[in-house]
């Protein structure tokens, strides 16, 4: 028996350095090493033997074994490097098959951005309507009737013939500030809120005036807001949206519904300040219109302004996201071309 | 406002270079963004804010550079009117309610001939253009100090008695520069007899306006109510450079010092004697007026450490005297300005006078939001959904939630339930949209060229009445390039990712114009409507000329919400279930969903897919299994017999042989 498993073993060893190609090893190793192969069939044989040969033959057959493993293992090691460090041609520059995702629009991008900014700050989100009463939209934010300061706002207004409001009463908010007032008559400081939400204006619209835009509005209240802590909220979040490296100035305004009013300007994101063909040579871009609430929009709204205080302020989104995206018309956002969405 | 620089350094010397001045200025509340170059000297173009109309004049302005400059202003010296002669009389009845504050003088023996050059200059700078020294030094006070004067011709007057008072509607009425108008009603107008000479605050009259051969004049300088400007000029659509300022509320403590400063250019430049005045002060000249503050209070506001004596000398330059005792900080406004009422007032300007940019910056403290707040809004539903309709291939459009009437009736939408605007910009923003599938149709149309388009907009839709308005967030999208199963299987994926199951799915029928009445479904849970979906009506796409075929749904997000549940884990099964292809032979016009769910609802059948379906013939994958063990063919055959049973018994189907 000791002759057959040597001239097994030998056999097997000649048919594996001369196999050609790897599918020959593969039948090779089931032959041989197989569960039914030529090794098993010796080992189950092993039994019928005088107990004396057993153990000599028994490790004969399991070295026999180990070497025929190793010698496939090596051919196989030896066609896979033939075929891996060969002359094989393969196109490495074939473009690649897209898979087919759609993309969000560059204003949800931005809007998550900074919804995620101010989370981080404490606030909650807030939605409300766009259909708005004069009341929230101008009254309560200390807008008198027939003041110029309504001005700065063109107003469109709804057609109320046949209800029971008068011309005037309802109309589009022309900014999102119209929350302050519902939000803080229905709720007792301290709070930090924002509201994304879309806003009308009687515009023309051209390159940097739409009809319909976005904004996100901001308000905080309670017992010790100082107007550091405006400019400090302001510049966070600015520098979280457009970078570390953006520039930031602050100007006195006025807005009937702060004191002081703040407006804030930011560097261009194409030149950074030094005036460019997108910033139209000013290098300078107003994002960001806030102040301390007006202690009358406070009492309006039963909070006591002796005790608390607050600030607000509004994020232009539309023009966060022209700025974000370096797109000098406003109206691309509103362009459905798939080719400017598989930009954003 | 425009402030030519030459004018302003007649009253301040201004050493910074233009382009930092003019940040400067914008920085403490003036903002100029330009400046404009008339006959190559530079003129500021000034955006005044509506509470400051003190920066309606060049010594405004002035003053707010020799506060940034350091320097000391010089305001035109003015005595007091003295000598008066009394040859020419005059009475004016005057009402509180029309003019918070007038004064007037006439004057005798005036030469009427062109203004001095220096001060034609000036007027031409800022865009007037000189008539004669009479009416050239009105303007030039004007601009110079920020309340509105005019000259009349005295001897013009039918009577020396003139009457303010408010017009009833309909007087006719010619201005000095001949135009005819009709009045409307609570104008406020000057009358002499039954003649209207003065539309106050906004133009004067033809009748008793300087001519050349004008001797004798009177001039005024009140200060009228700004609503009632306000109303008459916005009806005849009529604003001037005097209406502009008296709608703002100009200060009503320095109508003497402009009649002085008027009375001294005319005696200089045309002769004549100051005869009779008129003088109806502001009924609070008398009292103080004065704003207390407390030093801890203002800097734990601003967030500063401001001194007290830092405090003083800032406010002095700008003309506040103060007095001290203590803490508290006694504050006399000045006479410019009216726009001071409480102390958060004067926080402003003491913020703006240290300059914003010199604070530092904080964060609040304190506390977080402690209240669930009204009107709150899960944002992260709508990224979901819209994440969901991303990876599922879909492109997101926003669009403007204002359409024209033509596109609703392109899209056979009812135009009774869209709420309009009474003043668009436009036609083509009149109308709030009902639906989102207009943008989304006219979106395919603008992407003529793209073969394999699928569009999504998540917004609101708006539905009339106005004074009930409802406004409803949908969830819309548009395929070219899905085939029905397709499209279907992305409102599927949807539903199943939001753990919404057993729809059901109802023809459109009824009449929803935008939608093919046959091949669109509803969708619905239970007695809510989730959305719809399917073709859209062949009219509707001929209307917008789109020759694609088009698929497309609309769902209601406020639904979804209300029907989503939370994902829960559950244990892989533990036994392999068995799988099985039945081919089936089923009668016309049988709902393969309805045979679908039919099989499912039999027990131990865990699944049921749709393999192939090729005429009559429907192949259907089964997935057998139980939660404790593994099925035997036995137990198999068992269900399979019950299947067959169910759908011979409800469809007519059976085996294929």
């Amino acid at each position: 028996m000791r002759e057959e498993i040597i001239n097994t073993k030998n056999t097997a060893l000649a048919q594996i350095m001369d196999a050609v190609a790897e599918e020959e090893l593969e039948r090779l190793r089931i032959e041989y090493l197989g569960r039914n192969g030529k090794i098993n069939n010796l080992l189950s044989r092993i039994k019928e033997l005088d107990p004396s040969e057993r153990k000599n033959l028994g490790s004969l057959i399991n070295e026999s074994k180990k070497t025929i493993e190793d010698a496939i293992k090596q051919r196989i090691n030896e066609f896979t490097s033939k075929s891996i460090s060969g002359s094989e041609w393969f196109d490495l520059s074939i473009p690649g098959i897209l898979p087919r995702i759609g993309n969000l629009h560059a204003q949800t991008k931005v809007l998550t951005k900074i919804l995620d900014i101010f989370s981080f700050l404490g606030y909650r989100i807030a939605d409300g309507p766009e259909i708005e009463k004069d009341y929230y939209n101008f009254e309560i934010l200390n807008f008198p009737k027939d003041h110029p300061a309504r001005d700065a706002q063109q107003t469109m207004f709804f057609d109320t013939t046949g209800t029971k409001n008068k011309p005037g009463e309802l109309i589009p908010r022309t900014h999102t500030s119209a929350m302050q007032g519902r939000i803080m008559e229905k709720t007792k400081p301290p709070f930090r809120v924002v509201v994304p939400g879309r806003c009308f204006r009687y515009e023309q619209v051209d390159a940097s005036h739409g009809v319909d835009f976005w904004q996100v509005e901001g308000f905080a209240v309670d017992e010790d807001i100082r107007f550091t802590d405006l400019l400090g909220t302001i510049d966070f979040v600015l520098r979280e949206l457009f970078g570390q490296g953006v520039k930031i100035r602050f100007a006195t305004t006025f807005f009937p519904f702060v004191e002081p009013g703040v407006d804030t300007y930011i560097s261009c994101t194409a030149c950074n300040g030094k005036g460019c063909g997108f910033c139209k040579r000013s290098g300078w871009s107003e994002v960001m219109p806030a102040g301390m609430i007006h202690p009358n929009v406070l009492n309006a709204c039963k909070i006591d302004s002796e005790k608390w205080r607050g600030f607000a302020f509004a994020i232009g989104l539309s023009r966060a996201v022209c700025l974000k995206y370096q797109i000098d018309d406003i109206r691309i956002l509103y362009n459905p071309d798939i080719r400017i969405l598989k930009q954003y | 406002m425009k402030a030519p620089i030459l004018w302003l350094e007649d009253y301040v010397k201004i050493n910074t270079p233009i382009k930092q001045l003019m940040w400067n200025l914008t920085e403490i509340g003036l903002t100029c963004e330009s400046y404009e170059t008339v006959d190559n000297k530079p003129v500021l173009d000034i955006e005044v804010t509506p509470n400051r109309p003190d920066w309606l004049s060049i010594t405004g302005i002035a003053r707010e550079i020799a506060f940034l400059e350091d320097s000391e202003m010089a305001l035109p010296s003015s005595k007091k009117l003295t000598n008066l002669d009394g040859s020419l009389p005059i009475e004016v009845s005057l009402d509180p309610k029309l003019a918070s504050a007038y004064a007037g003088v006439t004057i005798s023996d005036i030469t009427i001939e062109p203004s001095p050059l220096w001060l034609q200059e000036r007027l031409k700078l800022v865009g007037l253009r000189p008539i004669n020294n009479i009416v050239d030094i009105t303007n030039f006070v004007m601009f110079e100090l920020g309340i509105p004067t005019h000259a009349f011709d005295y001897d013009k007057f039918l009577t020396k008695r003139l009457k303010m008072t408010l017009s009833t509607g309909g007087e006719d009425f010619e201005s000095v520069d001949n135009i005819s108008y009709k009045l409307p009603k609570d104008a406020i107008i000057i009358k002499d007899k039954n003649r209207v000479i003065d539309l106050c605050g906004i133009k004067g009259g033809a009748n008793t306006g300087i001519s050349q051969t004008t001797k004798n004049i009177f001039i005024h300088v009140p200060v009228y109510h700004p609503v009632l400007i306000r109303k008459t000029s916005q009806t005849l659509k009529l604003s001037s450079d005097a209406s502009y300022i008296y709608e703002r509320s100009p200060s009503v403590f320095l109508v003497d010092k402009v009649l002085t400063r008027v009375t001294d250019l005319v005696s200089q430049y045309a002769g004549g004697k100051p005869s009779c005045l008129v003088n109806y002060p502001p009924k609070t000249l008398k009292q103080k007026r004065e704003v207390n503050i407390d030093l801890d209070d203002l800097n734990n506001f601003l967030g500063t450490e401001i001194l007290a004596n830092e405090l003083i000398k800032m406010l002095k330059r700008i003309g506040f005297a103060t007095t001290i005792s203590g803490k508290k900080i006694k504050c006399q406004i000045p006479d410019h300005r009216c726009d001071i009422n409480i102390k958060e007032d004067l926080y402003e300007e003491i913020a703006r006078l240290y300059r914003y940019n010199s604070f530092s910056k904080t964060l609040p403290g304190g506390n977080a939001t402690q209240y669930q707040i009204p009107y709150s809004y899960d944002r992260e539903f709508e990224i979901l959904l819209k994440n969901m309709l991303s990876s599922a291939g879909f492109f997101e459009i926003n669009s403007s939630a204002l359409t024209s009437k033509d596109t609703i009736i392109k899209a056979n939408l009812n135009l009774e339930i869209h709420i309009r605007i009474a003043n668009p910009a436009s036609l083509e923003y009149e109308y709030m949209r009902t639906s989102l599938l207009p943008s989304l149709i006219s979106a395919v149309r603008a992407n003529t060229n793209a073969q394999e388009l699928r569009l999504f907009e998540f917004a609101k839709i708006y539905l009339g009445p106005v004074d009930e308005a409802k406004e409803i967030y949908k969830l819309s999208a548009v395929s070219c390039d899905l085939d029905f199963r397709e499209l279907k299987g992305v409102i599927d994926f949807l539903l199943d990712r939001l753990n919404i199951n057993d729809i059901e799915i109802k023809p459109v029928i009824t009449k929803r114009g935008i939608w093919h009445p046959t091949r669109a479904g509803i969708i619905e849970k239970g007695d809510l409507e989730i959305g719809i979906f399917g073709e859209l009506h062949p009219e509707v796409l001929r209307n917008f000329s789109i020759k694609k075929d088009l698929l497309a749904f609309e769902l209601d997000i406020r639904s979804l919400k209300k029907l989503v549940s939370p994902s829960i884990f559950k244990p892989l099964p533990k036994y392999p279930p068995q799988i099985e292809d039945i081919t089936l032979t089923i009668r016309e016009n049988t709902q393969l969903g309805k045979i679908i769910k039919t099989i499912k609802e039999v027990e131990m059948v865990n699944n049921v897919y749709l393999v192939d379906t090729f005429g009559n013939f429907v192949t259907l994958r089964l997935y057998y299994s139980h939660p404790q063990k593994t099925l035997s063919d036995q137990e198999v055959e068992k269900i399979r017999k019950q299947v067959l049973k169910e759908i011979e018994e409800k469809f007519q189907a059976a085996v294929k042989s």
